[in-house]
């Protein structure tokens, strides 16, 4: 199984107080705040790791077919920036940093990988077995994002599977969980969609389960 | 306040998260914040404070977790306000 979701740093500063009083608690577990509270950038740690939970929470939620809305069930364990750190451009200012995590859910664990580039937080999680094809994130403006997003995966699936656009769909399970169909049929692929602000993006990989 | 005047303060607590501002014309008991209307998960903490506020209540973490649909935030304010 797999899970995904991104962040506009630029969108939830806009349209998210986490300072407001009992916002942080009702989401994240002592040690989580404490994270917070320990961080430079305080407001770029909060979507950090609320990004790290909706990857995870989409993952569980596709496993055990649940629906919930449980953030401080969700637990951070062993958040840490990777290696790889600090590549700038040329102008210093876009920063790329990678982090890793394990969180648990009930008595799920997952490991989930997490980049920030500039104002874009991008998690994703997937089980041992699966393979992964195809991972995009793009900026894609100020229009209709679910849309957009959709159009940005049939673009890359037509260019993938060498399919034509108009043979592809996606249809919800009772969950709301999407599904791809090509020419009507359903594929044995795992998909997880995201959209917030300007960006939008995909996760699919091999077999249905 | 009865249930008609609690299902609209929750309409008017809901409103500014919403994406999908015709499922808001039909909202009922049914209605789900994140399937029909849209709303970013994010926004569901914001609800809940506001929730707090409006009836000036206390929503612990077992409630919360229930508090996906219209019908259930209902159930929890009735249990709260009692």
């Amino acid at each position: 199984m797999i899970g995904n979701d991104l962040v506009d740093l630029h969108q939830a500063r806009q349209e998210s107080n986490w300072r407001r009083p009992r916002y942080l608690e009702k989401i994240f577990t002592r040690e989580e705040q404490q994270l917070i509270a320990a961080a430079g950038y305080p407001d770029t740690m909060v979507w950090l790791l609320w990004s790290c939970k909706e990857a995870a929470y989409k993952r569980w939620s596709s496993e055990t077919h649940q629906r919930s809305f449980l953030p401080k069930k969700i637990a951070i364990k062993d958040f840490q920036e990777t290696d790889d750190h600090n590549t700038s451009n040329v102008e210093g200012h876009l920063q790329q940093q990678g982090y890793t995590s394990w969180v648990q859910i009930a008595d799920h664990r997952y490991f989930v990988q997490t980049t920030l580039i500039g104002d874009l937080i991008h998690s994703w999680t997937l089980s041992a077995e699966k393979k992964l094809l195809l991972h995009k994130v793009e900026l894609l403006g100020q229009q209709d994002l679910s849309k957009a997003t959709r159009s940005l995966l049939y673009g890359h699936l037509a260019q993938y599977f060498r399919w034509s656009p108009t043979d592809i769909s996606i249809q919800k399970n009772e969950h709301g969980r999407p599904f791809i169909y090509y020419q009507n049929k359903k594929c044995k692929l795992s998909l997880s969609m995201t959209h917030h602000g300007r960006y939008g993006g995909f996760l699919l990989a091999e077999g249905e389960g | 306040m009865n249930k008609t005047e609690r299902i609209a303060a929750i309409k008017r607590i809901v409103e500014p998260y919403v994406q999908e501002k015709a499922a808001l014309e039909n909202l009922n008991e049914e209605t789900d914040f994140l399937k029909d209307l849209k709303i970013n998960s994010a926004h569901l903490v914001d609800i809940i404070l506001d929730v707090e506020d409006e009836f000036d209540i206390e929503i612990e973490d077992e409630a919360m977790e229930k508090m996906l649909t219209v019908g259930a935030a209902l159930a929890i304010i009735e249990e709260k306000v009692k």
